[in-house]
């Protein structure tokens, strides 16, 4: 027996295709139609005039012949090389963690993270810069997949490799700092020297770092029983969140020298380290306390009546809160 | 550390006090809405440039909340181009440091519109030229446009008073309030005919030697500043309001349809307010920001009490002095922002038993 099916048809294009789409989206009543066409008047007009500007009056070539100043300020062109060794050193480490904490991830390159890659390494092979530029460029690249598949490999075999990145990291801190400054063997370049990216990258990992230990005693300082720490943390961070970082940056310009003994003059950069310290120190401190105060009183009267430090003078430093704290006031940190 | 200030001070001839405050600034300050000379003491110089810091952030208060709250209810319209468009602003606005954007506003924008010393004419009579500044529409100042002023505002608080008589009346006594809407209704009609008309706008026109008459007119700088900081603490505000909105919880979406009201009424009137709860506080350390982030101004060109504190110290070199004074006055800003916000706070906050 032979039976026919009725032939089937497509669904309405009004229902769920693209019209559907750009009518439910984009047109669904009269207020959001007229929206629709004046947003896209003005995007449209925004667009033609950028587009025209571009091309037309815009001076491109300043961007490549500028590229240097941009990336390094005026460091010595001579000494370039240990700018390409930071930024190797740095892409190596970044693939090995990289290979290292995903080591039992299914698919170490997924499709998406190739991609990505892929762009990276058109984008630097078409950059502004002369050809050798371009092929170390794309080398940095290729060598953060080669050292995430090493550092994969490696983190299979010794799982212990875990521990040891912070450690790693901390000390390439370290040589970073020595081939930006010289010394040791090789030619010292001085701050006034430093300029761009470099000086800006330098400058925000520099006072991230110093300012989280800082920020986290202040924290812990305005929490205290002691009323001499506590109104001294409360003043200061008071104080810091009062005025805009202009101010403080040029506390930390003009009257810090003035503040240390004779002869002691700390250089510019450094001065600007310790503006930014105290500024996000004293920001900081007010996620670290929000994350403590969190917790619930509960768990200090826990922890007390498990006998765990719960000398009235001392601040919450030693006992649980204190991690639980921080776990919910680093996510916060991130921002 | 006290000890080794005042040795090196010494060292360099200065003796710590604020007696420089008396004497002659010599410097002019480029634009002023009190009287201002060059041989006024610095302390004018200091009062000048505080006034025009407040010029600053007050309207700057105004526009931020405006593009803020907007941008914030346009990230749940229905209309996809104005999601993602609102989407690109807070993105990019945030992700950005604001020095960047006021050289955007002011080079970019401001000067570009005006390249080669012509006078551009945006739409809706907006005038930018490089000597004229930026001119906008505004009331021309006569004594009827006062008079209309006065009476708008006497009416917005009859209005106020009506409105809440007439929730009073319709929840005490279940009367229909069609007296009182009535009123209102009316109340508004000519509010509305006293702002067109009142007013007496006047629209800036280009003249024949080239400059452009009436309107209000501002300079570049602040023009520029106040773009930068408006859309820049908007951004913030937006994701503030967006969050707020995103805490009251689905259900009382839900139960302000279940009773009948539109998408509009129910954000208004139902969502809005308890939402308001969670953005006070946040909006709070916002406007702390924008008060503090108005020091930047200095980087265009635009003479606030921080241009105005590098110039005398240049030439005074009352680092230390100035400094105390400087950061003193943004204290007390931000403690007054502060004091005030959590007045307002407590009015919105929960009438807890």
């Amino acid at each position: 027996m032979i039976t026919t099916h009725p032939p089937s048809s497509r669904p309405p294009l009004a229902q769920l295709g693209a019209v559907a789409w750009v009518r439910k989206n984009l047109f669904s009543n009269w207020f959001n139609t007229l929206l629709t066409l004046l947003l896209g008047l003005i995007l449209g007009r925004t667009l033609i005039g950028f587009l025209t500007w571009s091309t037309t009056t815009a001076k491109w070539q300043v961007i490549p012949a500028n590229l240097p100043l941009f990336f390094v300020g005026r460091y010595p062109a001579a000494e370039y090389w240990r700018m390409w060794i930071i930024v190797g050193l740095i892409a190596a480490l970044a693939g090995l963690t990289w290979g290292i904490l995903a080591r039992n991830a299914v698919q170490l390159f997924s499709q998406s993270i190739l991609i990505w890659f892929g762009v990276a390494a058109a984008i630097a092979f078409l950059s502004p810069t002369a050809i050798p530029l371009r092929i170390l460029m794309v080398c940095v690249l290729v060598g953060v997949l080669a050292s995430a598949w090493v550092g994969r490999m490696a983190g299979r075999r010794t799982p212990a490799l875990g521990q040891w990145l912070s450690f790693a990291w901390a000390l390439s801190f370290i040589v970073v700092w020595w081939l930006i400054v010289g010394g040791l063997g090789l030619p010292e370049v001085g701050t006034t020297n430093w300029g761009g990216l470099m000086l800006t990258l330098f400058l925000s990992v520099a006072s991230i770092l110093i300012c989280f230990p800082l920020g986290v005693l202040l924290a812990l300082g305005r929490q205290s029983n002691l009323p001499v720490v506590r109104w001294i943390s409360i003043a200061f961070i008071e104080v810091v969140r009062g005025v805009p970082l202009i101010v403080i940056l040029f506390i930390g310009a003009v009257m810090v020298p003035l503040f240390l003994p004779e002869g002691v003059r700390p250089n510019l950069v450094l001065r600007a380290i310790i503006g930014l310290t105290l500024f996000s120190a004293a920001y900081l401190a007010e996620n670290v306390r929000g994350g403590l105060q969190s917790v619930p009183r509960g768990q200090m009267e826990a922890s007390s009546a498990l006998g765990l430090n719960p000398a009235p003078h001392d601040n919450s430093g030693g006992s649980p809160s204190s991690p639980q704290g921080f776990y919910s006031s680093d996510r916060r940190a991130v921002y | 550390m006290l000890g080794n200030l005042f040795r090196n001070l010494q060292q360099q001839g200065r003796q710590f006090n604020f007696s420089f405050l008396q004497s002659q600034a010599g410097f002019n300050i480029g634009e002023t809405i009190i009287p201002y000379e060059t041989n006024s003491p610095y302390y004018w110089a200091f009062v000048v440039g505080l006034v025009n810091t407040l010029r600053s952030i007050l309207v700057g208060f105004v526009l931020t909340t405006i593009v803020g709250v907007v941008a914030g209810i346009a990230s749940f319209s229905d209309n996809w181009l104005l999601r993602q468009l609102n989407r690109v602003y807070v993105e990019v606005v945030r992700n950005t440091p604001l020095l960047l954007q006021l050289f955007v506003w002011y080079f970019a924008v401001f000067f570009a519109l005006s390249q080669g010393g012509q006078i551009a004419q945006l739409p809706g009579s907006v005038f930018v030229g490089k000597e004229t500044g930026l001119v906008i529409p505004w009331s021309s100042g006569t004594s009827i446009a006062w008079i209309s002023f006065g009476a708008l505002l006497v009416g917005a608080i009859a209005a106020y008073l009506i409105w809440h008589r007439r929730i009073k009346l319709m929840e005490e006594q279940g009367a229909s309030g069609q007296r009182e809407f009535t009123a209102l209704v009316s109340l508004g009609i000519v509010g509305l005919l006293l702002f067109l008309f009142g007013l007496q706008w006047e629209f800036p026109r280009l003249n024949d030697t080239g400059g452009v008459d009436g309107g209000l007119r501002m300079s570049l700088e602040y023009g520029a500043l106040l773009a930068g900081l408006s859309f820049y603490t908007g951004a913030f505000i937006a994701e503030i309001v967006r969050a707020g909105i995103q805490s009251v919880s689905k259900g009382q979406w839900e139960a302000a349809k279940a009773l009948g009201l539109q998408t509009g009424s129910s954000m208004r009137l139902v969502v809005f307010p308890q939402a308001l709860r969670v953005i006070i506080p946040s909006l709070n350390s916002q406007y702390m920001n924008l008060a503090k982030n108005s020091s930047l101004a200095l980087a265009i060109g635009y003479p606030d009490i921080y241009a105005t504190f590098i110039t005398t110290q240049n030439q005074t070199g009352r680092a230390v002095e100035g400094i105390l004074l400087i950061a003193l006055i943004y204290l007390l800003l931000n403690l007054i922002i502060s004091v005030l916000m959590n007045i307002f706070n407590r009015s919105v906050q929960f009438a807890e038993r």
